[in-house]
């Protein structure tokens, strides 16, 4: 790595040996891109570049030449998401990781929902989580006849008085309690429901890929 | 391409200035190609680049810190990317052609099991009836006092209903019943959940792709 490069290496009235020194350095300076902790003190360009041995990253000059920008590398590890579906020349599919949506990850201690874990991994379930209704929500609705059925009656004996009394008042003074009968009327009920809106709870998540965020680090 | 490169192309004191002016003559086209060859340099420092145009790759690479090779990212118009930013860097372009929906990887046997670079799935979730068990358990309020009515007419006298008060012998026969009271409860209180694993939500379907190096 060698960040003595030299704008103007050749002059009428140098030496040859000098200017051929200057060419070396230059070539070196070129070669490994002025790799070097810092900046190149030498006057900068647009598109010129540096590989920032601190940073460990490749920098090109903006076109103001005002900045670095970082170029984006990577490896067999670092795999990000392409809206296409063939691979272009220098990149490999890696076809392991299917149907699933992309997810940032939590935070990894608290694992309160199935993102909380270590990014470049599986999580979530395509499975929403089950969630008993509450009778409030249920929507209003009623209820259909209850067909034919029966049920216990009251008597009024006759008679000015208008004296009412049911079968077991009979029963227990022994009057005559043979031949009473029920009622059979089908009707319908009114609703219990309220409309109430209802959700699944706040945990879910869709399953995903997890992954970090990250930028390069110009 | 080229990767004659020879960083001691000049020497001041052993060094023939004809020979010399060819090395560096060859080192320029050594820069000039990037070192582009199917196999590494015989020499690479840190910063160094290659382009490395092995059978399946064709990929500028850089010599890093720790004298690796590493990848660095090309693409085109066709190279679609997601950015957490709301604008384009320079050199990049925004395509709005994919909105409102969420990113995934094709594959599976649902939405998602589609070539990439179209979108998948849908926003409103599956239709899912209740069924009588999914209710919750409930009662229906009382439809209020009302009247079951009997025939109007005088019934057999098998219904009479026999009856003795203030020492005479009488009869009578059901009226009716006016009693308010309350259905009991149908639903079984299951849990229910809203559509199988098929569903997946509305998304731009992509691959997972990485730097063939």
């Amino acid at each position: 790595m060698a960040q003595n490069y030299n704008i103007n290496p050749y002059e009428t009235s140098n030496a040859l040996l000098s200017d051929m020194q200057k060419y070396e350095d230059n070539f070196e300076c070129l070669r490994t891109l002025f790799a070097g902790a810092s900046e190149p003190s030498i006057s900068k360009v647009a598109g010129m570049p540096w590989y920032d041995t601190t940073d460990r990253l490749l920098k090109i000059r903006n076109s103001v030449n005002d900045d670095w920008l970082g170029v984006m590398h990577g490896n067999t590890e670092m795999k990000i998401w392409i809206f296409k579906n063939v691979a272009n020349y220098g990149w490999t599919i890696d076809d392991s990781v299917a149907d699933v949506v992309l997810a940032f990850k939590g935070n990894d201690s608290t694992g309160v929902t199935a993102y909380d874990t270590t990014g470049g991994g599986i999580a979530g379930t395509w499975t929403q989580p089950d969630h008993i209704l509450t009778e409030a929500q249920i929507p209003a609705h009623t209820h259909g006849s209850a067909g034919a059925h029966t049920h216990p009656f009251y008597v009024s004996l006759g008679g000015p008085a208008g004296v009412s009394m049911d079968a077991s008042f009979l029963v227990n003074n022994w009057w005559n309690t043979y031949n009473y009968a029920s009622s059979g009327g089908a009707h319908t009920h009114t609703g219990g429901g309220s409309d109430e809106a209802h959700d699944h709870g706040n945990t879910y998540r869709p399953y995903a890929s997890v992954g970090t965020l990250q930028f390069l680090n110009v | 391409m080229a990767q004659n490169y020879n960083i001691e192309c000049f020497d001041s004191t052993a060094g023939e200035g004809i020979i010399e002016l060819q090395l560096m003559e060859n080192n320029f086209e050594c820069l000039r190609t990037v070192f582009s060859g199917t196999t590494e340099p015989s020499e690479s420092g840190a910063g160094q680049l290659w382009f490395d145009n092995g059978t399946g790759k064709e990929l500028l690479k850089i010599r890093d810190y720790n004298n690796d090779w590493i990848g660095i990212m090309t693409g085109d118009i066709t190279h679609k990317i997601w950015v957490y930013s709301n604008s384009a860097g320079d050199g990049w372009i925004i395509s709005t052609s994919v909105t409102d929906c969420v990113v995934s990887i094709k594959g599976g046997s649902y939405d998602y099991n589609k070539s990439g670079g179209q979108s998948g799935g849908v926003w409103t979730q599956p239709l899912h009836p209740l069924t009588q068990d999914e209710i919750p358990a409930h009662v229906h309020d009382s439809a209020g006092a009302h009247t079951h009515y009997l025939p109007t007419i005088q019934p057999p006298y098998s219904m009479y209903i026999w009856y003795v008060r203030a020492g005479s012998f009488g009869y009578t026969w059901p009226i009716g019943y006016a009693g308010a009271h309350a259905h009991p409860s149908a639903g079984g209180g299951l849990e229910h959940n809203h559509g199988s694993s098929t569903y997946r939500p509305l998304a731009a379907v992509g691959i997972m792709i990485n730097l063939n190096i």
